[in-house]
């Protein structure tokens, strides 16, 4: 792998992760008696911004060194369950992420200018999914990160 | 909330249930139907990144005629819940499909 | 220092500034709660404790990817499938899912005290025995059974020290 591919690799989980993290800070802050709208937004909005960033850099590395490099490895070695399960369910379910976020960043606006208990609770239920979502393309990578050997 | 709000976040939450459902459809159909594979690969380059181009063009597209054409009698509350349930189908349809897929039963 | 000695020293002080606020935030609750209120001055050092908390967890997770990233990039990647790391995992998850159960008030608070300051230390003495190969089943059998011994430990010192405290 070149230092392009690394740097890509490495900016796809670090993105992601801190995606993860801003839109745990959003929900975390919103399920407060009373949430800080201004805060909950932005950080929403960041996680909207570090998943798209992530989408880009994983793109480059997947594109570009995963299906040539990685998977051939993973298909001829003790996981192959690895790819054919978790990384193509991994590849398709992280493109629904970035969309789940921008709901919930203009939700938690919305929330800002008019608070109802209704809207609180489908934005903050929106905030969980998209948190859950983001935890399992993470564990997913981690074991298809592992059968690469 | 304002008119403005209210119109934007219904039509990402419309856009976002048009989207994560398109790659949905892709993704299983593109896998048991290999022409349209080949032509998300043929046209994009890569398969996923036509899955990724589409949905993000669908998703500003309908953002865009929704928010400039769309109703304002659409409770928000509805959307957002309709957008969350989506996802969740989308996601779902896709693991059992990569799981029986393992299991060469699709 | 190498990427290695970086993330262990995160990883460190991570787990130092999450357990022992953990440990804190157990003393000044049952500290603040004895005279049945909570004065502002013990709502800052609460609030402080808290921080200093979240902290030690964003500095975990970040040290810990780095571990990820740094095992997959020099092709040290074995324990990716170990139990014992997968087991830390859903401990670190627990600590957050537990954290937010609490801010939606819908996790008793001594149940939710004991399963927080177990898992922190949970997870300090898996780090620290990561090297050491223990049946899974035990590690989660001596997890549950300390949740619910630091519970009635916990019930037993609110009894006694903050009889006004609501359940």
């Amino acid at each position: 792998m070149n230092s392009f591919t690394t740097l890509m690799l490495v900016a796809h989980v670090i993105f992601g992760l801190f995606g993860v993290a801003a839109i745990h800070f959003a929900y975390m802050q919103l399920i407060r008696s009373h949430p800080p709208y201004r805060l909950v937004t932005w950080s929403a909005w960041s996680s909207v911004f570090l998943f798209f960033t992530s989408w880009i850099t994983g793109a480059y590395y997947y594109v570009v060194y995963y299906g040539a490099s990685v998977k051939p490895v993973i298909l001829a070695g003790d996981y192959p369950w690895a790819h054919q399960f978790f990384m193509e369910a991994k590849e398709h379910v992280f493109i629904l992420i970035p969309f789940l976020a921008i709901v919930s960043a203009l939700g938690a606006h919305a929330l800002g200018h008019h608070e109802t208990s209704e809207l609180k609770r489908a934005v903050s239920w929106t905030m969980l999914l998209t948190i859950l979502l983001g935890i399992g393309v993470a564990a997913s990578g981690i074991l298809i990160s592992g059968a690469v050997r | 909330m304002t008119i403005k709000t209210h119109r934007l976040l219904n039509a990402t939450a419309l856009a976002t249930i048009l989207a994560v459902l398109l790659v949905a459809l892709l993704t299983i159909i593109g896998e048991e139907y290999a022409p349209l594979k080949n032509w998300l690969k043929n046209t994009f380059s890569h398969h996923w990144l036509g899955k990724s181009e589409l949905s993000i063009a669908l998703f500003g597209v309908t953002t865009l005629l929704v928010y400039f054409i769309g109703k304002d009698t659409v409770s928000s509350v509805k959307m957002v819940w309709a957008a969350l349930v989506a996802t969740v189908l989308s996601a779902g349809a896709m693991c059992i499909f990569f799981a029986l897929h393992l299991l060469h039963l699709v | 220092m190498d990427w290695d000695q970086t993330l262990t020293l995160m990883h460190i002080i991570g787990t130092v500034l999450g357990v022992g606020g953990a440990t804190f935030i157990e003393v000044y609750l049952i500290n603040a709660l004895r005279d049945g209120t909570v004065s502002p001055e013990e709502t800052t050092i609460m609030q402080t404790s808290y921080n200093i908390l979240r902290i030690g967890f964003l500095l975990l997770i970040i040290s810990g990817f780095g571990f990820l990233i740094l095992g997959r990039l020099t092709e040290h990647n074995q324990w990716f499938y170990s139990l014992q790391f997968w087991t830390k995992l859903a401990i670190v998850g627990i600590i957050g899912m537990n954290a937010a159960l609490l801010q939606l008030h819908r996790m008793p608070l001594i149940w939710g005290s004991a399963i927080a300051f177990t898992s922190w230390y949970a997870a300090l003495i898996l780090g620290v025995l990561r090297k050491s190969h223990f049946p899974i089943y035990w590690v989660v059998g001596v997890y549950l059974v300390s949740i619910v011994i630091i519970y009635l430990i916990l019930r037993t010192l609110h009894r006694r020290y903050t009889p006004h405290m609501p359940s």
